[in-house]
């Protein structure tokens, strides 16, 4: 409590001064002032000065031994973007984002209408479901890591169940980005679902009873009631999942560490790799301005565009 | 598998309409087990391979149930990997992230749902915008500011950067505002002080909120793995999803009943919470999710 304590003595300092109201209700607008300042201090140091010095650094090159920077113009973005490696983390993100978005508005939309009744087994299934947003996304990684394994992993015995063919999944290049798309699904998937019920559950049941007397066909009552809504649940949905996925590096490090020949690497990871493994701080901060501009222009176009659709009761 | 519907069979009075139905409901009765199944049995199996022994568990056809189960594999990963330093030190890790935030984001929150002044407006944009940048795309330049302040290896960096959380302040000003005005005027009457007001007035009357947001700091705190990797290199200070995650790479052959005994290490404690509170962290996720 040795903050509360300080506060109270900043109050009581700052009461001192006059007891004309003016300056009492100055003094009460300064004091709002230092309850904030921790958190806005904080997040310039920790949230906003590391987006900042990484714009500027991207423009020199390091030299890691004796820190010395110099200045670099576009070299380092020029030597990443011609790079057909870089490409290749690019495209794998894109696909990475696209492929977790896409399955978690339409699965989770028809898991959520499937699931919100109020049977008991109804919200069991939901219970599973949710377990692995609840557990490290490293603990699913090994657990997949496993269920992967070529030949005493349990996914391709039940293959062999049904005569299909064994597969390497993560050790190959052909599987090895499906394997970790597979894995982040597995992982987002019950979350999204338990918010989109969330919002299901909030709309009033008259809505639907006014459809049904109106003759709307379930078709219809999806997409004219249901959907629009459900509008604010999907875009927070949206946004998370963009945002998480954009950033995922816990499950590429622990199973594949972009391997084989980078065909599962992503852009956090790569990021990691090219800092820290490789020591080209330059390129690697180019890297993070080109991730933090897509994210947030995706961010922006969707706060612009979509949020003028979404639909608040 | 469950064969179509014959006609001539059906008794003529409405029986192909039951008959239909009745189809349904086994074929969405198969769909929920398939869907439980899918999302249950990946950590059974995680269960049963660390009940084997090393020899069974990389048998083909593999074997279903440990026979007999041991518990061989728990104590081998335990004491050979150091597990309880590292459990320690993710312990310690997470209960001082979660005593920094409470102390930053509840004079903030307070603040922004309580008072007015002036810039509230701009401030409180600032805290939410920074829910959008992720931290591990812009994790050099805090590297390079921590090894400056020798913080690289120490507690300090793993947990001072998360004091200052936004989604905390988001969701602590939004559950201030829903307390009556009346009842901060009459505690100032009274003489409270205003540190007093925010712990011990209004912290017991958002009781809800401010438990969920302590379960789930916990939770995610406990599971990072990302900035422990970047920020530490030495067992002194390392947490325990990092321990875990070397011991694949540790060995040249995978000991995959080791690998998932200490991977159940590391989700117990998280587990246990889930079930004991799954109401509560479910009910205040879909909260924190609509509004």
């Amino acid at each position: 409590m040795a903050v509360g304590r300080n506060l109270d003595r900043a109050l009581f300092l700052s009461s001192q001064q006059g007891d004309d109201m003016a300056a009492k209700s100055r003094v009460r607008e300064n004091s709002a002032y230092f309850l904030v300042a921790p958190m806005v201090l904080g997040l310039l140091v920790f949230a906003y000065y590391p987006v900042v010095a990484s714009l500027v650094a991207s423009f020199f090159e390091i030299d890691v031994p004796n820190g010395r920077f110099v200045f670099a113009q576009f070299q380092n973005y020029g030597k990443i973007l011609m790079a057909e490696s870089f490409q290749r983390v690019l495209l794998n993100s894109f696909l990475y984002v696209a492929t977790l978005v896409s399955f978690s508005l339409v699965v989770g939309v028809l898991l959520a209408v499937w699931l919100k009744r109020p049977q008991k087994r109804y919200d069991l299934a939901l219970s599973v479901i949710f377990l692995p947003h609840v557990i490290s996304l490293v603990s699913v990684a090994l657990l997949w890591m496993w269920l992967f394994e070529p030949d005493a992993g349990l996914i391709n015995y039940l293959m062999s169940l049904f005569g299909l063919p064994k597969l390497l999944w993560l050790l190959s290049p052909d599987t090895s980005l499906l394997s970790v798309i597979i894995v982040g699904l597995w992982k987002v998937l019950g979350y999204n679902t338990l918010i989109l019920v969330a919002g299901l559950q909030a709309v009033p049941a008259e809505y639907y009873e006014a459809a049904r007397v109106d003759g709307c066909g379930r078709m219809r009552t999806l997409l004219r009631i249901t959907i629009p809504l459900l509008s604010p649940s999907l875009f927070f949905v949206l946004i998370t999942t963009l945002i998480s996925s954009f950033g995922v590096f816990d499950s590429v490090a622990v199973m594949t560490q972009g391997r084989p020949f980078n065909s599962s690497n992503v852009l956090a990871y790569w990021i990691y790799q090219t800092g820290f493994k490789y020591f080209r701080l330059g390129e690697a901060m180019a890297g993070s301005v080109i991730l933090i501009t897509i994210v947030g222009v995706v961010a922006l176009f969707n706060f612009r565009f979509l949020s003028k659709k979404v639909h608040y009761q | 598998m469950i064969g179509t519907p014959n006609r001539n069979q059906a008794p003529l009075n409405g029986g192909f309409k039951d008959l239909s139905r009745r189809l349904l409901q086994t074929v969405e009765a198969l769909g929920l087990l398939l869907l439980i199944a899918l999302f249950s049995v990946p950590f059974l199996w995680m269960l049963s391979t660390a009940l084997r022994t090393g020899n069974s568990a990389l048998s083909f056809p593999p074997q279903i149930l440990p026979d007999p189960p041991v518990f061989t594999n728990f104590t081998a990963v335990w004491e050979r990997y150091h597990l309880p330093r590292y459990f320690f030190n993710s312990v310690v890790v997470a209960v001082l992230i979660v005593a920094g935030q409470i102390l930053f984001i509840v004079p903030a929150a307070y603040a922004f749902a309580v008072r007015r002044f002036r810039g509230s407006g701009p401030l409180f944009a600032l805290v939410l915008f920074a829910l959008v940048i992720p931290t591990e795309v812009t994790f050099v330049p805090t590297y390079l500011l921590f090894s400056k302040l020798g913080w690289i290896n120490t507690f300090w960096a793993l947990t001072v950067p998360f004091f200052p959380s936004s989604f905390g302040t988001f969701l602590f000003t939004q559950a201030f505002k829903t307390i009556p005005t009346e009842i901060v005027e009459a505690a100032k009457i009274d003489g409270a002080s205003e540190s007093r007001i925010m712990f011990r007035i209004m912290i017991p009357m958002i009781k809800a909120t401010f438990l969920v947001f302590v379960l789930f700091s916990l939770i995610v705190h406990w599971n990072d793995y990302f900035w422990v990797m970047v920020m530490t290199s030495t067992e002194a200070v390392r947490t325990i999803p990092v321990a875990v995650a070397a011991i694949v790479n540790s060995g040249e052959m995978k000991n995959w009943g080791h690998i998932m005994a200490a991977n159940l290490i590391l989700i117990a404690p998280m587990l246990a919470t889930y079930l004991a509170l799954s109401k509560q962290i479910k009910n205040g996720l879909a909260y924190s999710g609509i509004k």
